[in-house]
């Protein structure tokens, strides 16, 4: 019984301690506080696109108006540290590789197979093919990008953004980006053929004004024009030269139809396709991927907008006017 | 009686699991935010309501911080309500809008039923567009906070949508220590988890906002109800819209610095909640608009202020078999039982979550005080079953609610 009892009382002492291991560093971090701040919230926090820009605009302003550099030096190479400033226009005659800051005070232009860290141009900005900008650039007025090009992470500019067949992007930011040639085909309007009363598709049910909700997939017919917006539970086809005056969301993905027209957003879990000649209001928010055949509109000079997916595919003659974010890559395709 | 344990044990699992569920998901799953990239857009208008009862310490601060930030002037519209204060909130507010007088245009509330649902249904009338933000008065909103939260309307799905409160006073006692951590599990953690997963993340009154028609379209604001955040997520999922959960849009708070301050808040937020689950627990559980593990989800969402009265009651069940001598029953129970001890002692699911979120924030040494928790545990567990059975009480008679805000604790603002 002895045996008994004492080991009882281990049993009971050990989980005692057991349990009270825990509150000697509670008791430590309670009576001398090590880790007490408030997390922090910036008031300015912002995750604008031209923030590195800024950054470098402000700690090189000065230098900008001392130093005076009119081309690179004829051997590839940069100082050990700091910023490269040209106080002018810069035209490169052989190929760069640059792995500092570099700030042009004017219009600048590189020939292909350049590589630049992070870049700010005052004016425009001329990029060869098969060239590279590791971190960010920004060009104040166009910048031009030559077939092959990859832009990672940020690339802005204060006027238009040209890219080539091949070029690669991450995050892009202008208003008016154009991708590929341009090509001119004739836009007819859509949604010509007459009114579509949305409550009348298989599943459609009127959930608010304005506001029609479609159980499973949903087929808006050719040329016809639907006034309000859409929630989709399965996936939305608009057909070919139909408007959506109003925006859609499709949980298992969205097809927007030959020059078709949707006036708001679209959304999607899922992938969405804007076929050729289509023109989106925006925003134009997809879980998974984007593929913007050719010819698309998205946004307007006056209504900016953002597109945003894991992967962005942007065919030729396509204009995008604002933001553009491939979380994975972003390409433009030619035929 | 033994059945009866054995249904409490099976709730503790299922919510055990749930919020195991949420912090691997955290850890491991894909992070859900996609409406964080709309950087660019033709933003709707906006109307930014501000309830305010007393706030002479703190609306200064918020309308400031509001008049400040980045969203187009013409698009934006800031309303402060007055509430019948009786300090100097309507002062104050006169001041900010004399500095900013074309985004601050006040409403003085003089009459109607008290309480901050029915200050927010009359204010209504005096909001212009589509989207009705709302923030609480002690809140300090940083510049790119509205673009944030306006974002996810631009899916026509999303009915109301909430960014995350993140405790200022973190460092002033043991308490908000404490509350610090809880906060950061809640919205770190949980509600980022259920937003990945396509669950009923929690619209929760303040640095948040709703689609005017979809509240119109539910019925809009219940000026009956204590907790009109949770009575209103609830009545948007069940009729088919979404919430729409941001990570990214902080604005600081003040918790509780005082436990009786405290014990009121939670008091209050148990027979809100739960009153919402008595008014709506059953059409929820039969609503075709939602989706199963939405129906789940949310029916367990509601049951969460209500679940420590479960607990309570499995004690008590422990506590009679014991005496009532079926040690036989007890012995078939015993790895349940181990099950009841985290139960007992605090779910230890939650623990976890909350050692997560303390180190995605980017904090280490503050997880020492999680055993403090356990007393913050067992305050909370007496002033949620109050609230439970006030909740009760209040359905049996029809009593009508009373709201109580909670106390403020910044000095008060200097005439300027």
């Amino acid at each position: 019984m002895t045996g008994v009892a004492g080991a009882a009382l281990m049993l009971v002492a050990g989980a005692f301690v057991m349990l009270g291991v825990p509150f000697l560093p509670m008791w430590r971090e309670w009576r001398h506080p090590t880790d007490h701040h408030a997390l922090a919230v910036g008031r300015d926090d912002s995750n604008d696109v031209d923030h590195f820009a800024r950054r470098l605009r402000h700690a090189t302003q000065e230098r900008v108006a001392r130093e005076a550099w009119s081309a690179f030096p004829s051997r590839a190479g940069t100082p050990d540290h700091g910023e490269i400033i040209a106080a002018g226009p810069l035209v490169a005659a052989v190929q760069v590789h640059c792995t500092r800051p570099l700030r042009v005070a004017g219009d600048f232009s590189a020939p292909s197979g350049s590589t630049f860290d992070s870049l700010l141009v005052d004016g425009d900005l001329d990029l060869g093919t098969d060239s590279q900008i590791l971190q960010w650039a920004r060009a104040e007025g166009h910048a031009r990008l030559g077939s092959g090009t990859v832009a990672v992470r940020r690339l802005s500019a204060g006027r238009e953004i040209a890219l080539s067949r091949e070029c690669t992007f991450e995050r892009m930011s202008a208003p008016r980006i154009t991708y590929g040639n341009r090509l001119a085909r004739p836009r007819r309007a859509a949604g010509e053929g007459g009114d579509l009363d949305p409550t009348t598709l298989p599943g459609a049910t009127r959930q608010a004004p304005g506001l029609v909700r479609i159980d499973g997939d949903a087929m808006l017919p050719a040329g016809l024009r639907v006034v309000g917006s859409l929630v989709v539970g399965g996936m939305l086809h608009v057909g070919e030269g139909a408007r959506v005056c109003g925006s859609v969301k499709a949980h298992r993905g969205v097809v927007a139809g030959r020059g078709s027209m949707i006036e708001g957003a679209v959304v999607s879990r899922r992938d969405i396709h804007l076929r050729a000649g289509c023109e989106i209001g925006g925003p134009v928010v997809s879980e998974a991927d984007i593929v913007i055949g050719e010819d698309v509109v998205v946004g307007s000079a006056g209504r900016r907008t953002s597109i945003t997916a894991e992967s962005i595919l942007v065919g030729e003659g396509t204009v995008t006017h604002g933001t553009v974010w491939a979380h994975d890559v972003g390409v433009v395709w030619g035929a | 009686m033994a059945g009866l344990l054995a249904i409490v044990v099976a709730l503790m699992v299922a919510y055990a699991l749930r919020h195991l569920m949420f912090t691997l998901n955290r850890l491991f799953g894909r992070q859900r935010h996609p409406y964080l990239d709309i950087d660019v857009a033709d933003w709707p208008m906006v109307t930014v309501l501000v309830p305010a009862h007393n706030e002479e310490a703190v609306i200064g601060g918020c309308l400031e911080a509001l008049a400040a930030v980045d969203y187009p002037p013409h698009r934006l519209k800031i309303v402060p309500i007055d509430d019948r204060s009786t300090d100097n909130t309507a002062e104050i507010i006169r001041q900010c809008q004399a500095r900013h007088p074309a985004r601050i245009h006040p409403f003085f509330r003089t009459e109607g039923a008290g309480g901050k649902s029915a200050a927010l249904k009359d204010a209504l009338a005096h909001a212009e567009g589509e989207i009705i933000l709302l923030f609480d008065a002690d809140y300090v909103p940083s510049r790119a906070l509205i673009k944030r939260l306006a974002a996810p309307f631009f899916d026509p799905e999303v009915g109301a949508v909430m960014g995350r409160v993140v405790p200022s006073n973190t460092g002033c006692n043991a308490l908000t220590r404490l509350l610090d951590i809880e906060r950061s599990a809640g919205y770190q953690v949980d509600q980022q988890a259920r937003m990945n997963m396509r669950l009923v993340p929690q619209f929760g009154g303040t640095v948040g906002g709703v689609r005017r028609i979809a509240v119109d379209a539910v019925g809009g604001w219940d000026d009956a109800m204590l907790t009109e955040d949770t009575d209103i997520t609830i009545r948007l999922v069940m009729h088919g819209w979404k919430v729409a959960y941001t990570n990214r849009s902080e604005c600081h708070e003040e918790v509780p610095q005082e436990w009786a301050v405290r014990v009121q808040q939670v008091r209050r937020w148990s027979r809100g909640h739960n009153q919402v689950m008595l008014r709506h627990g059953l059409r929820y559980l039969t609503s075709r608009r939602i989706t199963t593990r939405e129906r789940v989800d949310g029916i367990m969402l509601l049951g969460v202020f209500a679940m420590p009265v479960v607990l309570l009651a499995g004690w008590l069940l422990v506590a009679a078999l014991y005496f009532m001598n079926a040690s036989q029953l007890l012995l078939l129970f015993i790895p349940l039982l181990i099950l009841m001890s985290y139960g007992t002692l605090g779910n230890f699911a939650a623990f976890f979550e909350m050692a997560v979120a303390v180190l995605l924030d980017g904090n280490r040494k503050r997880i020492r005080l999680l055993p403090l928790n356990l007393l913050g545990f067992i305050v909370s567990l007496f002033a949620i079953v109050q609230g439970f059975l006030g909740a009760v009480a209040d359905r049996i008679t029809g009593r009508v609610q009373v709201w109580d805000k909670t106390r403020r604790y910044r000095l008060a603002e200097a005439a300027r």
